[in-house]
């Protein structure tokens, strides 16, 4: 007898086990991968699935036929369950069709939030409501059936309970995020959606399946095609209906051998989206003439076509085609740039110009010189704004077409609104139609400017010449000097004290040249010029030798800095985090910043909503941000991202344009369960 | 001629190993329905033309299976069924399950389940051969297809949004069916013309 009790007592499960429900084919237990709890650390539950041979449960999508599993967990109030976390499944055949599940023993885990005071509490009781599905190529059945374990609560260090070993195999197919090193793409066309994976650096294993999480994305049965591309690979699968919508990202899981990822990539592709980019770039194009670095330069050569006789017009004609000319050659060689880079391997955003502090310093000695003309300083470089002259002493068609760079040289530093989803679509987009892109923005910027050569009506409304026009070409002059003085604070973000003075230096020096040039001509006066010029770009060269290593961003302000692996470390933390991706020579970052994101209120409901703020700093060269802007199918800043601390929830990517009711109204919509 | 006839050979091998391998191919919604051919549990051939100038709804059906047992324990197939029958609509209950498989069943075998479950399709089609079930992509039982009176297909995929076993989720379940019918009366397009269907997996 007492040897029967003995048999017993050790047959009696021990902590982390409970009596297992054995179901037609499938056997049900409710596990924990530890004996005991710890107050204040995490434990794991789970459901362990241990199903006969030749049937299987299901994952999270079921694939073409089946029912994934349910789990209503009941747990004491201070404690809290997560979502399961599934290990990736296979992909079972089964006739013509596939499912996607597990055929083996499996446990599906669930992390159990533990507070760190247990005062009083001996045991915690679990309970879990399971259903599912069990079933082999023949037939389904389901079950249902509710499980409970006993935790004994200990300070001491737990012990792996005997389901250890299978949490082990779970976390082992568990899917990470992708290595910070990779881009991914989607694109989608009638038939088949392709996944671009780059940078890949390992050789590629296989096999390579892609599983979405929803039941409407992919031909579940369908081959999927692997073909390997420079840096990385495609999967081309075959989509679930070829008419159907096309979703707005492909989420779900990629595994390659033994690995796999979680994948969430914004589809591009498609004619509708094409169409939408090309539009968008066009909206962006015309918009940036209305910057204050464009207007000025258009607005003079608005003038110079007034009064124009009717004899006159098909010049006028010719000489707006010849500035469109200069604009998209400009545009076409700095993509050229751009896509080779690209293609180099070097990651590449809009914007990169402006990272560079001798590009800033470049461009606020151009602005300056731009005013100087307009204000009658110098009366050299005027003739390409079109500065005092009529048509025919502009330049002829070579200083129309110059025109056109220098309109598209200083429309670089505006990035309009639009342009940031446009050429971030563009530049991950096949070469051919990311020229499309830019040459869409280019035809934007011409736009305005080739509509008053061509249709008289425009050019009749303009007022009658005058002396006005004179005091507006040096009212103008000071947008234009207000640029200057952005692009200095830009540089200082950058560089710092001394590049600030380098650029002040590049200006003073500009300036002297500007009067020595127009108060002087010929002989020593060209020298000295010379001379001045290039002390101008010596200036400039200094900001490249001399340059203060310890710049410090203004952090602080409860603003953390990014990085990957922090953030990553958030979200396992389950923190509701939002991202700001910013520089400081982004202008609608520095206006959100100011009169959204910095307001009271706002920071009063992002600490009421428990957000923890991080943000990626773009203003200098930053491979980490880059890569993750990409990651969002964008090149370029702003971009705000709000990830609500739940795993199973897609991140919120806000509008570039935030407003504060905006922002609080996504704030309250989070429903943050608060860490404990 | 050999070399003719071993070409043309190889070309019925590749088209067969391209058949056995390929994954179901749906017709496309907005198409006309592919036309079948095939006998009901009276003994009388059944084509899809004989109904032409009625609106069609197609039910795969597998007895055994548990997402079918949900929709007809809970009473909600017949209900439907019920509610658009009256209204004129020919229902073709279609079993495609092969000979051995589960939900295989007998003429008389299938006419008595009817009457268990006191449902009223129009027709029960016995497609052992799966070919009507191959020619609609049918992948679940249940998987629904409703039919215009011009012949095209105007809705494929799930009975409804809630895809489990459970009967307690038929109560409040937005019928995709019901709802592709009623745009189709209204004389509108219907709104959501395919879903990805549930169940189990059709025992081709």
């Amino acid at each position: 007898m007492a040897r029967w009790l003995l048999l017993m007592l050790a047959l009696l499960p021990l902590g982390g086990h409970a009596a297992p429900i054995t179901a037609p084919h499938v056997r049900v237990e409710l596990v924990a991968d530890e004996q005991s709890i710890r107050p204040g650390r995490d434990a794991w539950l789970g459901v362990r699935f241990a199903p006969e041979r030749g049937w299987h449960v299901y994952w999270r999508n079921p694939g073409d036929s089946g029912e994934a599993p349910t789990v209503a967990w009941t747990v004491p109030s201070r404690l809290a369950v997560g979502a399961l976390e599934w290990p990736a499944p296979t992909r079972i055949p089964i006739g013509p069709l596939a499912n996607y599940g597990y055929e083996g023993e499996t446990v599906l885990p669930a992390r159990l939030d533990v507070p760190a005071d247990l005062a009083g509490t001996t045991g915690v009781d679990v309970t879990a409501r399971v259903q599912w599905l069990v079933c082999n190529e023949e037939e389904c059945i389901p079950g249902t059936g509710t499980l409970g374990l006993t935790l004994p609560v200990d300070a001491g260090e737990p012990k792996a309970s005997a389901a250890a070993p299978l949490f082990e195999a779970a976390r082992a197919r568990q899917p990470t995020p992708p290595p910070s090193g990779w881009t991914i793409g989607a694109t989608a066309d009638e038939a088949t959606l392709s996944l671009v994976v780059r940078g890949i650096e390992a050789p590629l294993e296989r096999p390579a399946l892609f599983f979405p999480f929803g039941r409407e994305v992919v031909e579940h049965a369908a081959e999927q095609t692997v073909t390997a591309i420079d840096g990385g690979f495609r999967l081309d699968v075959p989509r679930w209906m070829p008419s159907a919508a096309l979703p707005e990202s492909i989420d779900g899981i990629l595994t390659l051998g033994e690995r796999s990822y979680t994948i969430s990539a914004s589809v591009s592709g498609g004619s509708r989206i094409a169409l939408e980019a090309l539009a968008l770039a066009f909206a962006g194009g015309l918009l940036l003439n209305l910057m204050p670095c464009v207007f000025p330069v258009l607005a003079l050569k608005a003038f110079g076509l007034i009064g124009l006789a009717r004899d006159d017009r098909r010049q006028a004609r010719a000489h707006g085609l010849t500035y469109a000319f200069g604009v998209l050659a400009s545009f076409w060689a700095l993509t050229g740039v751009l896509l080779a880079v690209r293609a180099g391997g070097e990651p590449l955003g809009w914007g990169f110009q402006l990272q560079s502090p001798i590009v800033v310093a470049v461009l606020a000695g151009l602005f300056f010189w731009m005013a100087l003309a307009l204000l009658g300083v110098t009366t050299i470089g005027g003739s390409l704004m079109g500065v005092g002259d009529r048509l025919a002493a502009a330049g002829g068609h070579r200083g129309a077409f110059f025109s056109g760079v220098l309109a598209t040289i200083v429309a670089t530093p505006c990035s309009a609104p639009f342009m940031g989803t446009a050429l971030g679509y563009a530049l991950v987009q096949p070469a051919p139609l990311a020229l499309g892109v830019f040459t869409a923005l280019a035809a934007g910027l011409a736009f305005p400017y080739v509509a008053i050569t061509f249709v008289p009506a425009i050019a009749s409304h303009l007022p009658r010449p005058g002396r006005w026009m004179e005091t507006l070409k040096e009212l103008l002059a000071f947008p234009l000097l207000a640029t200057v003085v952005w692009l200095t604070w830009v540089a200082s973000q950058q560089g710092g004290p001394s590049t600030v003075a380098a650029i002040l230096t590049e200006l003073l020096l500009l300036g002297l040249l500007a009067w020595i040039t127009a108060r002087w001509r010929g002989g020593w006066s060209r020298l000295v010029a010379a001379g001045v010029a290039a002390a101008s770009i010596a200036a400039v060269g200094t900001i490249g030798v001399v340059r203060d290593v310890s710049v410090v961003q203004a952090a602080a302000d409860g603003w953390e800095p990014y990085s990957t692996a922090r953030l990553d470390e958030l979200l396992r933390q389950r923190r509701p985090v939002f991202v700001d991706f910013t520089a400081a020579w982004c202008v609608t970052c520095q206006v959100n910043e100011r009169l959204v994101l910095s307001t009271p209120a706002v920071r009063q409901k992002m600490r009421d909503a428990g957000v923890t703020l991080v943000r990626a700093d773009w203003t200098n060269p930053d491979p980490e941000i880059t890569r993750a802007l990409q990651q969002f199918g964008r090149d370029g800043v702003p971009l705000y991202v709000l990830y609500s601390g739940r795993q199973e929830d897609r991140p919120r990517i806000l509008p570039q344009i935030l407003t504060s009711d905006l922002v609080i109204t996504e704030l309250e919509q989070l429903d943050t369960r608060s860490p404990s | 001629m050999t070399v003719r006839k071993t070409t043309l050979a190889t070309a019925l091998a590749a088209v067969l190993a391209a058949a056995a391998t390929s994954v179901l191919a749906a017709p496309l919604v907005g198409q006309p329905a592919p036309d079948f051919s095939v006998a009901d549990t009276k003994g009388k051939t059944r084509t899809l033309g004989e109904f032409k100038g009625k609106r069609v709804v197609l039910e795969w059906h597998n007895q055994g299976c548990p997402f079918v047992v949900k929709h007809y324990d809970s009473g909600n197939m017949q209900r439907l069924q019920q509610k658009l029958t009256s209204d004129g609509v020919v229902w073709l209950t279609v079993i495609s399950s092969a000979p051995g498989k589960q939900g295989y069943v007998t003429a008389a075998a299938a006419d008595a389940y009817v009457t268990e479950k006191k449902a009223t399709p129009t027709a029960v089609l016995l497609d052992g051969d799966g070919a009507v079930g191959r020619a609609y992509g049918a992948k679940t039982t249940p998987h629904m297809y409703v039919i215009d009176e011009k012949g095209v297909l105007v809705y494929a995929g799930a009975i409804d949004d809630k895809p489990s076993t459970d009967q307690a989720d038929v109560e409040g379940a937005k019928s995709y069916v019901l709802a592709a019918y009623d745009d189709l009366k209204a004389g509108k397009p219907v709104a959501t013309a395919s879903t990805a269907p549930y169940g189990c997996s059709v025992k081709y």
